[in-house]
């Protein structure tokens, strides 16, 4: 059958869809939600960043249902995002308050709480263990001897703080003079997914689009940056992985102008990566002196994606300094090519029928052929000629 | 389920409206009929939160506004009770005027005739941020006669529209630098509107 | 979220209607981009940005125009959607899948029918009438892109009226092939302001465009711009005095299924027989066929 045909075309998609199905099905093993909510975690972590939408158990099954690819799962959740009423806003996050699994800093040795490796594959070695083909369900006296990541860890280990009161590495920096300390911005965010990117972008809307960027895309621009096709050189100050907490304002008062005391709902909490680098930074002073300080790269995303967030705090720093030697300071060529769905999009467009476009081309070739050499407009052209 | 036909489907209705509201903006002049809908957005729970509003405008209000349209209402709320009302069942309360993309305009002639230029033009860059005028008529059939010609108009015409010369001055004075420019949308008691969109040159009918 | 009543269906599509809103989207959504069309319409050929959702039919694939099309419908609208002037390409049909389960809309192949016509790459062969309303999917609704990477800078060139880069690239065409090269999405001017990508609809439609009795609207997903021509509009396409605009020329052919000629045609060439030519709109072909 033709790719498009005067009649058919319906039954053809019904059937290829069918096959796909099938590929699914077939080998009668089927995949249970929960099982992919258990063993694939990571990859659950990773599709919500890129969805931008916290739901373990709804990313799960976009997992299953895309037959485990990354770009069709994250397609499927954030076309379902696109369904739902946006109707609050959370207050501000402080991530300070993070109950912390994981916590380290390349930047110092030692840090207030210590440096708590918590569960990272980064120093495992990338053996495969072939023992894995015969696991089977944990035994129940197994499951018990497993570390519970409930469990506080013994108090002296963190310097008798709490997990969620860990400070921020950066604050011994801002104490010491050497990493400005600024006011609260309390702006409201400028939500990407409620209104177009318009240039030139604020960190805000710069930030949401790479905590949302694929993750191929973004750790690909931070590792060009790092190689040389950019200017920045940070050091991470603090890689954490941990819960958060998110609250939502209560209603708003119905009597009279004067804002009461609202309550606060905590309305649940999510698990995110959060890295701040520091970068040295030259600055000029009005007298023409020049003295080094430092900036903050800021990166976060839903769940643990360490390698793109501490690409995506490199990239933020890269376009706190447009630089028109390098693409990776370009706003425009980074947060426009970043989305995962816009660029698999486009590019798989390219397999949607052009005929038309294509006449046209063809038209303009023959005809510029038949200026060079009239003669040559007598051959048969076009595909399947002998 | 029973389904209210009386009650204002927040689906269908507002679809409806907003369609009329297409091809009045593709037509200007023409005039397109929201009654139905708008006697459906007068429901005593909506009159009730907010007073005095006349229901061809509370159906425009429920088609148009959210808590991403910053919205105005002239003559301004003064009550902040109502404004809480119109949070509620808007999800934004009204701005001030210069903020605003949708101005609401409740007063008669002749103190509608400042508010066409004192709205937001856009700029250049962004046109499309210009207001758009929403003026409440006793009818958008009656008045003086105007030729309206431009985009959407096949040849230039006449007919009868509720405004007054020095409201006509101010508004093409508004619209005098296109792109930039507002739009305005006439809104009568019978829930009948028109659409003069900023690229109809708008003229007194010489007689 | 109140459910339209529907007609009796399949119990697969009415649970699909039952998941979500009439047409998709959620409400905030459609005012959204309601409101970003009727900007459109006060400001021919000027690209209003707006959030553009997602939809679950792939970026570059319509979402633009879908996004207009399901914003506009209503239960009583006919919807016809075609791809490359077909009726039956497998993306039309993948597109009209999705409208109807999620509204239940009618769905018709006659563009006369019709009262939303969604198109990628054509405009139909039937002259539109002013209570229908045409939808076109665009991929670059920027016409100085090829001229001018970056954005910010094209809207600029928009602001001050800049369009050197567009008259440049027909300028270069022309030093190099004698000819105006390009074939589909040959820049407009519209009502003498704004220059505007009309879509790769080939330049036999371009002249569609001008004073047309329907309204025109264009919808850009990926790079998030939905545009306008109003009805009756003048919109000219970009040439010189002395290398006039050259729409392609179909006089001389003949479709092998319905005899006429001077319709957008599709070459036929199977290797077998010598090479054939077909209407591309395949709606109006049926009709003139009688079938």
């Amino acid at each position: 059958m033709a790719y498009v045909a005067v009649k058919g075309g319906k039954q053809a998609i019904d059937a290829s869809q069918e096959f796909l199905l099938s590929k699914r099905l077939k080998s009668g093993v089927l995949l249970d939600v929960q099982q992919v909510r258990a063993g694939l975690r990571v990859l659950i972590d990773q599709v919500m960043a890129e969805a931008s939408m916290y739901d373990e158990q709804l990313a799960a099954l976009a997992i299953k249902q895309a037959e485990g690819s990354p770009e069709e799962a994250v397609f499927l959740l954030r076309a379902y995002r696109s369904t739902l009423q946006r109707k609050y806003e959370s207050e501000v996050v402080d991530t300070g308050k993070m109950r912390v699994e994981r916590r380290i800093s390349a930047a110092f040795k030692d840090i207030p709480g210590g440096q708590i490796l918590g569960a990272s594959p980064d120093y495992t070695h990338r053996l495969l263990d072939f023992d894995l083909f015969n696991e089977k369900q944990a035994e129940p006296s197994q499951a018990r001897s497993l570390p519970d990541d409930s469990m506080p860890l013994k108090e002296d280990q963190s310097g008798h703080l709490g997990f969620d009161q860990l400070p921020k590495v950066v604050e011994y920096l801002r104490d010491q003079g050497l990493l400005a300390r600024f006011e609260n911005n309390d702006t409201a965010p400028s939500d990407v997914t409620k209104k177009n990117l318009e240039f030139p972008s604020n960190r805000s809307q710069r930030l949401q689009i790479m905590a949302r960027g694929q993750t191929g895309a973004v750790t690909s621009l931070g590792y060009a940056s790092l190689r040389g096709y950019g200017a920045v050189h940070p050091t991470v100050a603090e890689l954490r992985v941990g819960d958060v907490p998110v609250y939502v304002a209560g209603p708003p008062p119905m009597d009279g102008d004067a804002i009461d005391e609202q309550g606060s709902y905590y309305i649940g909490e999510f698990r995110a990566t959060e890295v701040e680098s520091l970068v040295p930074v030259n600055k000029i002073e009005a007298d023409g002196k020049q003295s080094l300080s430092f900036e903050l790269g800021y990166g976060l995303s839903y769940g643990q994606n360490e390698t793109k967030t501490i690409a995506m705090s490199l990239l933020d720093q890269c376009l706190e300094h447009p630089n028109e030697k390098f693409a990776t300071h370009d706003e425009e060529f980074v947060l426009l090519h970043i989305d995962s769905v816009e660029s698999s999009g486009f590019i798989s467009h390219l397999k949607l029928p052009h005929y038309v476009t294509f006449q046209s081309k063809l038209v303009a070739v023959r005809a510029s052929r038949q200026q060079e050499s009239p003669s040559n407009a007598q051959k048969k052209t076009g595909p399947g000629a002998p | 389920m029973t389904v209210d036909s009386q009650a204002f489907d927040y689906v269908h209705d507002t679809q409806a409206v907003f369609r009329e509201l297409l091809t009045a903006f593709s037509f200007p002049g023409r005039i397109v009929d929201i009654g139905e809908q708008s006697k459906k957005a007068a429901q005593p729970a909506l009159m009730h939160a907010l007073p005095g509003t006349p229901a061809v405008i509370l159906a425009l209000l429920l088609t148009l506004i959210d808590q991403e349209s910053p919205y105005s209402l002239v003559p301004e709320i003064k009550l902040s009770g109502a404004k809480a009302a119109f949070a509620t069942v808007l999800g934004a309360a009204p701005v001030s005027l210069d903020k605003a993309s949708f101005v609401f305009c409740l007063d008669d002639l002749p103190q509608q005739e400042s508010v066409p230029e004192a709205l937001s033009r856009g700029d250049l860059t962004d046109p499309h941020s210009g207001a758009t005028l929403i003026q409440y008529v006793p009818s958008v059939e009656t008045g003086m006669v105007f030729s309206i010609e431009g985009p959407g108009l096949e040849q230039a015409r006449q007919q009868k529209f509720p405004l007054s010369p020095a409201w006509l001055a101010s508004r093409n004075r508004a619209v005098e630098e296109f792109p930039m420019g507002i739009d305005v949308i006439l809104a009568d008691a019978e829930g009948k509107l028109l659409v003069l969109p900023r690229t109809t040159k708008m003229t007194q009918a010489v007689v | 979220m109140i459910k339209s009543s529907s007609s009796p269906k399949s119990h697969s599509s009415q649970l699909q209607s039952r998941q979500y809103n009439f047409a998709y989207f959620d409400e905030g959504s459609k005012k959204e981009i309601r409101r970003a069309i009727l900007k459109a319409i006060a400001i021919p050929g000027y690209q209003v940005p707006f959030a553009s959702r997602e939809m679950p039919i792939a970026r570059g694939w319509g979402t633009g125009g879908l996004q207009i099309t399901l914003s506009l419908l209503g239960k009583a609208d006919i919807v016809k959607v075609i791809d490359q002037g077909a009726d039956d390409s497998v993306n039309a049909v993948s597109i009209k899948a999705l409208i109807n389960k999620t509204s239940l809309v009618q769905i018709t192949e006659s563009t006369a029918e019709a009262s939303l016509i969604q198109s990628r790459h054509r405009i139909p062969e039937l002259p539109l009438r002013e209570d229908q309303i045409m939808i076109l999917q665009v991929p670059t609704p920027e016409p100085l892109r090829w001229y001018e990477a970056s954005e910010f800078k094209t809207k600029r060139l928009h602001a001050e009226s800049d369009y050197t880069g567009a008259w440049l690239m027909l300028f270069e065409d022309i030093m190099k092939y004698g000819k105006v090269a390009g074939g589909a999405d040959h820049p407009v001017l519209v009502k003498g302001r704004y220059v505007m990508a009309p879509s790769p609809i080939p330049k036999y439609d371009n002249p569609k465009m001008n004073q047309s009795s329907a309204l025109i609207l264009l919808g850009a997903g990926r790079e998030k711009k939905i545009y306008a021509v109003p009805p009756y509009t003048k919109v000219k396409s970009l040439d010189f005095d002395d290398y006039p605009f050259e729409p392609e020329n179909f006089d001389d052919k003949n479709c092998c299924k319905c005899g006429r000629s001077s319709v957008f045609m599709d070459e036929l060439n199977d290797g077998i027989g010598p090479v054939r030519w077909q209407c591309n709109d395949t709606g109006s072909c049926r009709e003139a066929q009688g079938v």
